[in-house]
């Protein structure tokens, strides 16, 4: 794994999220969905961070949505999965479960 | 409940966010709000604080990129800008930075100068606390002057005994002295004596012995470093023993050597005591003659000036016959020694305020010259640069920003010149001080503040120099520049103009100014001295030996073919110095007296300098001359009103001297002092052969000036143990002249320097000029004109510009030279062909100037201008 498909667990959780919200993802919605998914209180202001630099990593992707009456008017930036991000999700999740098939079973078990 | 989110945080966030974010962020930030009120009533602290954790890297806006939080970008951009200017009107960009660079050169040599004279004796730690005596005597004017340096004996200790402001007193003289090692070798070296005082007023610093006790006996002797050096090798030297006088002096001190700056320089200090003259004046009981330098320190706490006015009691408690001689003692800090050049019998190495005022205004005036040139060639080069400024406002640059530019385009400029200046002032400075007559050197750490007075007058030099364009270019409409119209030519008289008229006026001016301080020098040179000049070789007797062996040297020398004449005499006749009182009638009227200069001399010295007899007769071993035997000249002669044939046998009586003197001739005015002071009565007595005289004066054949004088050195050197000092007259007579001749050489140097300045300035304008003309003069070359007729028409606009700075710099130059010639009481006229002949001159330096460029323009093919319309 080279450094730029490195991802914190911030990250694998910011991309998580947009990959479950699909067509909804922007900044609230994200810190909404992981209040109601991980019952975490996040920043805005990380989460705005973490995606930006995920949109860096080629791993998200935004577009602006249209304007509205409400927020003031404000367009909102939607976020969504490259294929990268998704297929680096993929592999992450993977590695994760063969480290686990590593792990002594017994001493598993007696937890 | 109030839903209006919060002014400022969101004004922050806006202010902070990269541009690319703002829209989204700020958005989310709404919506959160929007739910919060209704939830919530801290919303607009939420807000808040939701903001303050947006202010994160990542969110604020770039540094670097094209986003900045800084105006650094622009600079880089100005700087970039600057530059390729620069490099794109090379020639614009020499001329401005070389002439910058040259006139800040003259600038800071000058500000070293004059920064050096103005820091003499300032070393002591009390400095500030010593003042010296001189003495006032209304009406007694000698040589030029009613001030002397010189106080009585006694002055010093009245003054620490009377008055208990005064902390500490001192004596002293300062003169040239032999002293010798036991084992024969000597020493000629000035020196000062001193009291036993002399330490506590001038606390010199001490590398051996101790001050307190150095100069307590007669016989001691402190010597600076150096000097111990010089005499023994080595500074381990105290109890070591020198000989002055045919006396033993013990050195109990080494003093660390002095600063440049000290104006008073010596090589040792002896105990003034150990001199029978000083003793013989300090043991009178009514103080009579002024022959010593008094220096005391004040306590801090009291008034000098209080102090001063105190003086005239102690005058009418210790002199003779104050009624008499009316006098009155004033107090200078020792710090202005060096700049005090009015007074007679002075010590130290003298500077004058005079001259530094000339330099000053010289220095300031070539910078002016320089900085007009500046702005002059960035006028010019706004030509070309209008497009460039047009475009910036269109753009949307505003005027402030297009007046920072070209100021920090000029302050650029300027500070390359000063950098490039300071190199050529490392090199330029061992000359110029050679120029001047002092060390001077730039050490940063003995000047740490110059470099920021120097870099803060560049930048406001930039600052200035540089406001007009900026003022200029920043204005420039940008419709106007656009479509091209301000490529015509400017009519009318305009800034541009009257600065060069202004470079040309200084220049003439100071052209003007040195064509006749040469002439006044010819003058000088030229002038009927009424005495020999030429071939007369003087030497100093110092020995008392060759003083009283003078007549059986002169049997001697006479022997020889080559020596025509000899003569020895107490003065030369180019600086008498002894001057009295006499009247005609004994006892006779005091209005009647007449201040009267006296030289004495032996029987051959009018043959020697082969002066005029007018009426009567010289000294002569035919009669029986005496000391009461006087001639007298010209002018005195006047002064009493008689004719030359009645004045043979009459009398001259000096109050305090031998009786009655008998005038047996009268002979020509000479020039006795240098032209600055007038002719002024003079008699000459007679000296008999075993008086000493001060001066001998050999008259040789022009031919063989070298054996001769060296078969003179051989004879005074058998007699005298001091060096063999000799001087031709002529040498004598340029010393008279040499500080006027250094600010002349000065002066002349500035001159050529300004016309240099002003010539670039004029070459880069009319280079410019002309380039703008290009097209015109390609038509008129199509439609038939002529080389002539073009070169004159380009040179023209120039010219006339010469012209008027001729005819302001006329009347300016006029009342320079006649205030500098106001100093001479001889000088020659102001002659109206020198103005024509600077006026011409300056029109040919213009006119070769500008021809470079105007030919060129002249014999371009107009094809090659005219094609790419």
């Amino acid at each position: 794994m080279g450094r730029t498909n490195f991802l914190g667990e911030f990250e694998e959780l910011i991309l998580t999220m947009v990959l479950i919200l699909d067509d909804d993802a922007y900044g609230n919605t994200i810190v909404k969905a992981i209040k109601e998914h991980q019952n975490r209180e996040v920043n805005l202001s990380s989460v705005h961070i973490t995606m930006y630099r995920l949109e860096e990593k080629g791993f998200l992707e935004s577009y602006m949505g249209g304007a509205t009456n409400e927020r003031g008017g404000r367009k909102k930036r939607y976020f969504k999965i490259t294929n990268a991000g998704k297929a680096l999700l993929k592999e992450m999740k993977d590695a994760r479960t063969n480290l686990w098939k590593l792990t002594p079973q017994l001493n598993f078990n007696r937890i | 409940m109030n839903k209006r989110p919060p002014k400022y945080p969101l004004r922050f966030f806006r202010w902070f966010c990269n541009p690319d974010y703002v829209e989204d962020i700020e958005g989310d930030l709404l919506e959160r709000f929007e739910k919060r009120t209704n939830e919530n009533s801290a919303a607009k602290w939420l807000l808040t604080l939701d903001v303050l954790r947006l202010f994160r890297p990542g969110i604020i806006k770039n540094f670097g990129g094209t986003q900045k939080l800084n105006n650094y970008g622009m600079l880089k951009h100005y700087l970039i800008i600057s530059w390729r200017s620069l490099l794109k009107q090379k020639l614009y960009a020499t001329i401005n930075i070389g002439g910058l660079s040259i006139g800040l050169t003259c600038f800071i040599l000058i500000f070293l100068y004059v920064q050096h004279e103005l820091s003499y004796d300032q070393f002591l730690e009390n400095s500030k606390d010593i003042y010296r005596v001189y003495n006032h005597q209304p009406g007694n004017s000698y040589i030029g002057s009613d001030k002397f340096a010189v106080t009585p004996a006694g002055l010093a200790t009245a003054l620490k005994d009377q008055y208990p402001e005064v902390v500490s007193s001192t004596s002293l003289d300062h003169y040239r002295a032999l002293l010798k090692k036991e084992n024969g070798s000597s020493f000629w070296e000035y020196g000062v004596f001193a009291d036993r005082n002399f330490f506590q007023v001038f606390p010199y610093k001490f590398l051996a012995g101790d001050p307190k006790t150095a100069l307590k006996e007669r016989h001691n002797l402190v010597i600076t470093e150096s000097f111990a050096l010089k005499v023994f090798g080595q500074t381990s030297v105290v109890g070591q023993t020198m000989i002055h006088n045919e006396k033993n002096l013990t050195i109990t001190g080494i003093l660390e050597d002095l600063p440049s700056t000290a104006s008073v320089q010596f090589a040792f200090i002896g105990n003034i005591e150990s001199n029978m003259w000083y003793q013989d004046a300090l043991e009178k009981e009514k103080w009579k003659s002024n022959s010593y330098q008094t220096f005391f320190t004040i306590n801090q706490s009291s008034d000098i000036k209080a102090l001063e006015k105190k003086m005239p009691q102690l005058i009418e408690k210790y002199w003779v016959d104050t009624e008499k001689y009316p006098q009155r003692y004033v107090f200078e800090p020792y710090s202005s020694l060096h700049l005090q050049t009015d007074l007679n019998f002075d010590i130290g190495t003298k500077g004058s305020v005079k001259q530094l005022v000339l330099f000053s205004t010289v220095a300031i005036l070539i910078l002016i010259l320089a900085s007009i040139n500046y702005t002059n060639l960035a006028i010019a080069r706004s030509m070309g640069r209008a497009k460039e400024v047009g475009l910036r406002k269109v753009i949307g640059a505003r005027k402030s920003q297009l007046t920072f530019q070209f100021l920090s385009e000029s302050v650029l400029l300027s500070i390359i010149a000063f950098a490039i200046s300071m190199g050529l002032t490392s090199v330029f400075l061992p000359a110029f001080g050679e120029l001047v007559g002092r060390a001077l050197t730039l050490s940063l750490a003995q000047h740490q503040y110059i470099i920021p007075v120097l870099l803060l007058l560049v930048v406001l030099l930039g600052l200035l120099s540089g406001s007009y364009p900026a003022m200029y270019m920043s204005a420039l409409m940008p419709v106007n520049v656009l479509k091209g119209k301000l490529a015509g030519r400017v009519s009318g008289i305009n800034l541009q103009q009257i600065l060069v008229i202004a470079q040309y006026t200084v220049s003439i001016v100071m052209i003007i100014c040195s064509l006749l301080i040469y002439q006044q020098f010819e003058f000088i040179k030229n002038k009927e001295l009424g005495f020999e000049k030429d071939h007369i070789l003087t030497i100093r007797a110092r020995s008392s030996e060759l003083r009283e062996n003078l007549e059986l040297i002169k049997n001697e020398w006479r022997s020889n073919p080559n020596i025509l004449a000899i003569s020895g005499s107490q003065n030369l006749p180019t600086n008498i110095q002894q001057s009295t009182i006499v009247n005609d009638n004994e006892g006779g009227d005091p209005t009647d007296d007449l201040p009267i200069y006296q030289l004495r001399a032996d029987y051959d010295f009018l043959e020697t300098f082969k002066i005029e007899l007018l009426s009567g007769r010289y000294f002569s071993r035919d009669y029986a001359d005496s000391i009461n035997s006087i001639l007298i000249n010209e002018t005195a002669l006047k002064a009493m009103g008689w004719t030359p044939e009645e004045a043979i046998g009459n009398e001259f009586t000096e109050d305090w001297e031998i009786g009655s003197r008998k005038i047996i001739g009268v002979f020509k005015d000479f020039h006795m002092h240098s032209m600055h002071m007038p002719i002024a009565p003079l008699f000459i007595e007679l000296r008999g052969y075993k008086n000493h005289s001060r001066y001998i004066s050999v008259r040789i054949r022009p031919e063989k000036v070298k054996e001769t004088v060296a078969y003179i050195e051989e004879t005074v050197k058998s007699y005298s143990p001091y060096p063999f000092e000799s001087m031709f007259i002529e040498d004598h007579f340029d010393q008279l002249y040499r500080e006027d001749q250094e600010q002349a050489e000065v002066f002349s140097f500035f001159t050529v320097l300004s016309i240099l300045i002003a010539s670039l300035g004029l070459f880069g304008l009319a280079a410019f000029n002309i380039h703008q003309r290009v097209k015109e003069v390609g038509i008129r070359k199509t439609l038939g004109a002529s080389v002539t007729s073009i070169v004159s028409l380009v040179s023209w606009d120039f010219i006339k510009m010469v012209l008027i700075g001729f005819a302001i710099a006329i009347p300016i130059a006029w009342y320079a030279v006649s205030y500098w010639l106001r100093d001479f009481a001889y000088h020659t006229p102001m002659e109206w062909w020198v103005f024509g002949v600077a006026g011409i001159f300056a029109l040919l330096i213009a006119f070769i100037t500008i021809s470079s460029q105007s030919f060129k323009a002249a014999h371009s093919n107009p094809v090659d201008c005219l094609r790419d319309e």
